[in-house]
């Protein structure tokens, strides 16, 4: 992860910070790719898009990027629950509560989120 | 569905919750009581084998979320019987008569029936106050006996251990876990708590407790003697379906429901671990009891009360913590099936599947959770498989070659 990298100029979004995440071919296909934030989020493929979220599953300590990816949905492999990418909805029980959804744009084959002010986000160049 | 007005829950069980919830976002807008003979808010029962530190309950769903969806939770509310009349009887509170009643009662521990077995400290495991009492138990040290190697007697001893206390294991067969998951995946979890200081005896049942007040001694069949300060008594359990025994409803090892969790008496229905039912992926009629399950079947259930006919067909899913890991199996096996164990299996990361006529039919492992849910599609789509490839560790699981149609 690297802060304040960006040359081209990425939209504003109030509240957030835009950090580059990685490059697109190393977002694996089946699972996530695990940024180095606190909160952790991870970064997501599906049909074609690039999503990013919170990366611990809401209803217990577990890493979605180790989860279970079908489409826009990716499911905890501890419990079961499922999350849709697009929106962080919970889908399944026994997660009750959405995950947190961070807007993401990719240019020229890298991944950029933008993270709210308060994520601390690891450069991995430190 | 004009007609219904009041939905009665008895059990704010896994499946009752849940099942109150679907008839809600099913749109039904009549009343939906949830009644249970306990005082807490509804709770998961899974961590409470899990861990001796008493973290608090952890709440199936947020206290609000019973007001948000308009469920009147009646705790403290033991349902005593179901009269033909259509009448639910509390033990101390007014007679009601819903429209549909939902039996999710879940299961009981059964009780083991040997001299000295309600002695102080011979304890089981089901409930928030049966958890309470052990962590107590296992604080004031050991020896500990588990009575039973199934699931709950070693994550009890699991956790034990970490506390350091001293463990044994009486298990009448000839080896723990060796009716639930067969006797390689069983050898493999008994070497792990091998590795781990418990000591396992096994084809010897317990043939009495004995001690003053509290116990203090454990018997065996072959005559031996167990020094013990706590024993926990798991050897299985028994359907709650004390309610509907002289009603009439068809039982058979729980209360038998169709697809969508009907009894033969259209005003009540039966979701979780007290259901006995026909389930796609499985070969067997029976209870199915996981926490998993049962939220989906009780949701299934629930939306099925109210209209929109539903069936449970997630292939059956349990998980289980040892120590730091973490076992996780879909669908069930039987004992002719064929077990194919990936190369390298050690007790703590193996990955195991049950094959019948090239399709599997289950699939468990520890340490690795993205294979066992690859294990899980392979349970959903009954394609025929290699067994060669499910053995070797370079196979994606994911991209596995199909050798025949799908059944299912």
């Amino acid at each position: 992860m690297t802060e304040n990298a960006v040359i081209e100029p990425l939209p504003e979004v109030t509240g957030r910070k835009w950090s580059r995440a990685c490059t697109t071919d190393e977002v694996p296909e089946d699972e996530g790719l695990l940024l180095t934030t606190l909160p952790k989020t991870s970064v997501f493929a599906a049909d074609g898009e690039f999503y990013c979220v919170d990366d611990t599953c809401t209803h217990e300590t577990y890493s979605l990027a180790e989860g279970w990816l079908e489409g826009c949905i990716v499911e905890c492999t501890l419990h079961n629950a499922k999350f849709d990418l697009r929106t962080g909805e919970a889908l399944s029980p026994p997660a009750e509560r959405a995950i947190a959804v961070h807007p993401v744009i990719v240019k020229n084959n890298v991944v950029y989120v933008a993270l709210p002010q308060n994520y601390l986000v690891k450069s991995e160049q430190a | 569905m004009n007609q219904l007005q009041h939905i009665a829950i008895i059990g704010a069980s896994a499946a009752g919750v849940a099942a109150a919830g679907a008839m809600r976002r099913g749109g039904f807008d009549g009343t939906i009581t949830l009644h249970d003979g306990g005082r807490h808010l509804p709770y998961e029962r899974p961590p409470l084998s899990k861990s001796a530190v008493s973290r608090g309950l952890k709440e199936i769903q947020s206290a609000t979320s019973y007001a948000e969806l308009e469920i009147e939770l009646l705790l403290g509310q033991r349902a005593v019987a179901l009269t033909t009349d259509r009448e639910v009887i509390f033990d101390s509170a007014p007679t009601i008569r819903p429209d549909r009643v939902l039996l999710a009662t879940g299961v009981s521990a059964r009780r083991l029936p040997v001299s000295g077995a309600e002695l102080h400290n011979v304890l089981y495991l089901r409930d928030a106050g049966d958890a309470e009492a052990l962590s107590a138990e296992l604080h004031r040290g050991g020896p500990l006996v588990l009575v039973g190697g199934g699931f709950i007697g070693l994550e009890i001893a699991a956790v034990a251990r970490t506390l350091g206390i001293d463990v044994t294991v009486v298990e009448t067969q000839e080896r723990p876990l060796f009716n639930v998951v067969g006797p390689e995946v069983g050898g493999l979890i008994t070497a792990l708590h091998h590795d781990r200081g418990v000591r396992i005896i096994t084809g010897r049942e317990v043939t009495a407790m004995r001690g003053s007040k509290a116990v203090e001694e454990v018997v065996l069949s072959d005559g031996r003697v167990l020094p013990a300060a706590t024993v926990v008594v798991g050897v299985g359990v028994v359907p709650n379906d004390q309610l509907v025994r002289t009603h009439g409803v068809k039982l058979s090892g729980g209360v038998v429901v169709d697809a969508h969790g009907q009894t033969d008496d259209p005003w009540i229905w039966a979701a979780g671990d007290v259901a006995v039912r026909r389930h796609r992926h499985l070969r067997r009629v029976g209870r199915i009891e996981h926490w998993d399950t049962a939220q989906r079947h009780g949701a299934t259930v629930g939306s099925s009360m109210v209209g929109d006919l539903q069936e449970d067909t997630a292939v059956p899913y349990v998980w289980s913590d040892q120590y730091e890991l973490s076992y996780q199996a879909f669908g069930r096996g039987e004992p002719t099936d064929q077990v194919v164990l990936r190369d390298g299996a050690q007790p703590d990361e193996f990955l195991a599947f049950s094959l019948s006529e090239g399709r599997v039919h289950a699939v468990a492992g520890i340490n690795r959770p993205r294979d066992v849910r690859a294990g899980r599609s392979l349970v959903e789509s009954g394609a025929t498989v290699s067994a060669e490839a499910l053995r070797d560790p370079a196979t994606n699981l994911r991209r596995l070659p199909v050798l025949g149609g799908a059944t299912k």
